[in-house]
């Protein structure tokens, strides 16, 4: 049945038996990806089962890649610059542990609702907290949208294109994301350019880096950091680097839209598995191309160009221009993924049609929401003088500090036996959970700490 | 549409993944007494927390 053909708003069926059903295009486009996938199913074998995965991958491999974006890759080439080979490299691949946790648990409530994480919340909790909420994703997701238009700006600067060049070149890429109006298409789409996102592991192997150094510091996490307000700041950038609240929205938002139901979960843990590893391998790339830098260079100003000007006499000119791409990349990537959160949480929260199946005059508002956030955040790249160092210096910081408020309702709902259709959340996955909650929230009031009496730090530091 | 075609997509998905059945409205549920304390708590902490974070990176700015 082609999806496409089928005109006007709505059509009123008669379903086989007895009710009158109302099915939309969106439910047209779904059903056809999900026949997809049950004839997948019944097939058996590798192949088979590899076949099945490919049409089940997406919303885990893009919401993690998408999270290695522009603010994020700039902290790791800062950490990397700072602080060298050593207790960073095991520590960022802890924060993927703690963001596959987390994700792993939006997965289960999709599938097993069938709604997204706003409307569940403005539902379940009401407009109060719901709105709440929407404000600190609104503010999150702005600021770091304006970060994914600035590495961009600056990556492609290195190869002296004008910045309101890149700008147009970003937002071209992301509306033609989406000239297809059918999630399957913008999903593959998006996947084929977040690959891209692992360029940065031929950039580390071309810095040389030492395999003894990197073996040494997986096994001891050492050599350690001195325990000051730059490694707390540093710390707490990286681990906003991997889990933040736009993450659990979009996550959620796309695993209905692609239709997954609870039948999908162990594909959807397997996706989410294999973006995290992605994510891991690309920022310990990033990481490992800086190191060289380690000693010779202040890594205080976070610009993308000078990473990859820096890189240059230690790497070659094609390694430096790769990194400048990669950058170019991980904004572009994020762009398309952060503003699609966007607009999925507007959507469910107006009780407006949100799905990337709609054509555009079925969905207006949700490719309005979608097209004015992406064009605002680049138009303010381009207003000449705006501190924009300060945006890039709170993202990561503040994607922190917002997580425990928004893990508590995902922990709230995905323990809701009353929406959860039969899906208990494990206890290992609980536990597992509170200790995320935990763990950011120290992290958070430690760089409080830093910041309001270092000192105290200090003392912290000598216990 | 015909019979059979609707009756494909009905096959395909889901009773509650149609468009029509998600304007179905949820339950409303109440937070405990520890949640809404746990909850308060953090957004408590978050605010406070922005304050620090915007006027240190003002002041780096500046």
């Amino acid at each position: 049945m082609g999806g496409g053909a089928q005109s006007g708003t709505k059509l009123r069926i008669a379903a086989a038996a007895e009710d009158d059903v109302v099915v939309t295009h969106e439910d047209i486009d779904r059903a056809e990806d999900r026949a997809r996938v049950s004839k997948a199913r019944t097939g058996r074998g590798l192949r088979a089962r590899a076949w099945l995965l490919w049409l089940l991958i997406g919303p885990g491999i893009l919401v993690m890649l998408g999270e290695n974006d522009g603010p994020s890759m700039l902290s790791y080439a800062a950490t990397g610059a700072k602080f060298g080979i050593g207790f960073f490299l095991p520590f960022v691949v802890f924060t993927f542990g703690m963001a596959l946790v987390v994700q792993e648990m939006t997965v289960r409530l999709g599938a097993a609702t069938h709604r997204g994480h706003a409307e569940l919340i403005f539902e379940r909790f009401g407009p109060f907290w719901g709105w709440f909420s929407m404000i600190d994703l609104g503010i999150g997701n702005f600021l770091t949208l304006i970060t994914e238009f600035i590495a961009i700006r600056a990556g492609l600067g290195f190869f002296g294109v004008p910045p309101w060049a890149a700008v147009l070149v970003a937002l071209a890429v992301l509306f033609s994301a989406l000239l297809s109006h059918r999630y399957w298409t913008w999903e593959r789409v998006t996947l084929a350019a977040a690959a891209f996102n692992l360029i940065f592991v031929p950039v580390a192997l071309m810095a040389h880096p030492r395999l003894s150094e990197v073996g040494h510091a997986f096994l001891t996490w050492k050599p350690m950091p001195g325990f000051n307000r730059d490694t707390v700041l540093i710390v707490l950038s990286d681990i906003g680097a991997t889990v933040t609240p736009w993450m659990l929205f979009f996550q959620q938002s796309a695993t209905v839209d692609k239709g997954m139901t609870t039948k999908d979960i162990r594909f959807g843990r397997i996706d989410t598995l294999l973006g995290a590893g992605l994510a891991a391998a690309a920022a310990l790339g990033a990481i490992l191309a800086t190191a060289p830098l380690f000693g010779r260079m202040s890594a205080e100003n976070f610009e993308a160009a000078q990473f990859a000007q820096a890189l240059q006499p230690l790497i070659g000119r094609i390694g430096a221009s790769l990194f400048a791409l990669g950058m170019v990349e991980a904004g572009i990537v994020a762009s398309i993924t952060i503003s699609t959160s966007s607009a999925y949480a507007f959507g469910e929260v107006a009780q407006r049609p949100h799905s990337l199946n709609l054509p555009v005059n079925q969905g207006k508002s949700f490719y309005a929401v979608l097209g004015l956030c992406a064009t605002a955040a680049a138009g303010i790249v381009l207003i000449p003088g705006l501190p924009l160092v300060f945006v890039v210096l709170v993202v990561n910081v503040v994607a922190v500090l917002a997580m425990p408020p928004a893990l508590v309702f995902l922990y709230l709902l995905v323990n809701d036996k009353e929406i959860m259709d039969g899906v208990p959340s494990p206890r290992w996955a609980n536990a597992l959970a509170a200790i995320v909650v935990v763990l950011l929230t120290a992290a958070g009031i430690l760089y409080g700490i830093s910041v309001v009496a270092p000192n105290a730090l200090a003392w912290i530091g000598r216990l | 549409m015909s019979g059979a075609e609707a009756g494909w997509i009905l096959s395909n998905l889901e009773p509650d993944q149609l468009t029509l059945a998600k304007k179905v409205p949820i339950a409303r549920r109440q937070l405990r007494g520890w949640q809404l304390m746990l909850v308060w708590s953090l957004r408590v902490y978050l605010v406070f927390m922005l304050v620090v974070v915007f006027w240190q990176a003002w002041l780096a700015v500046r």
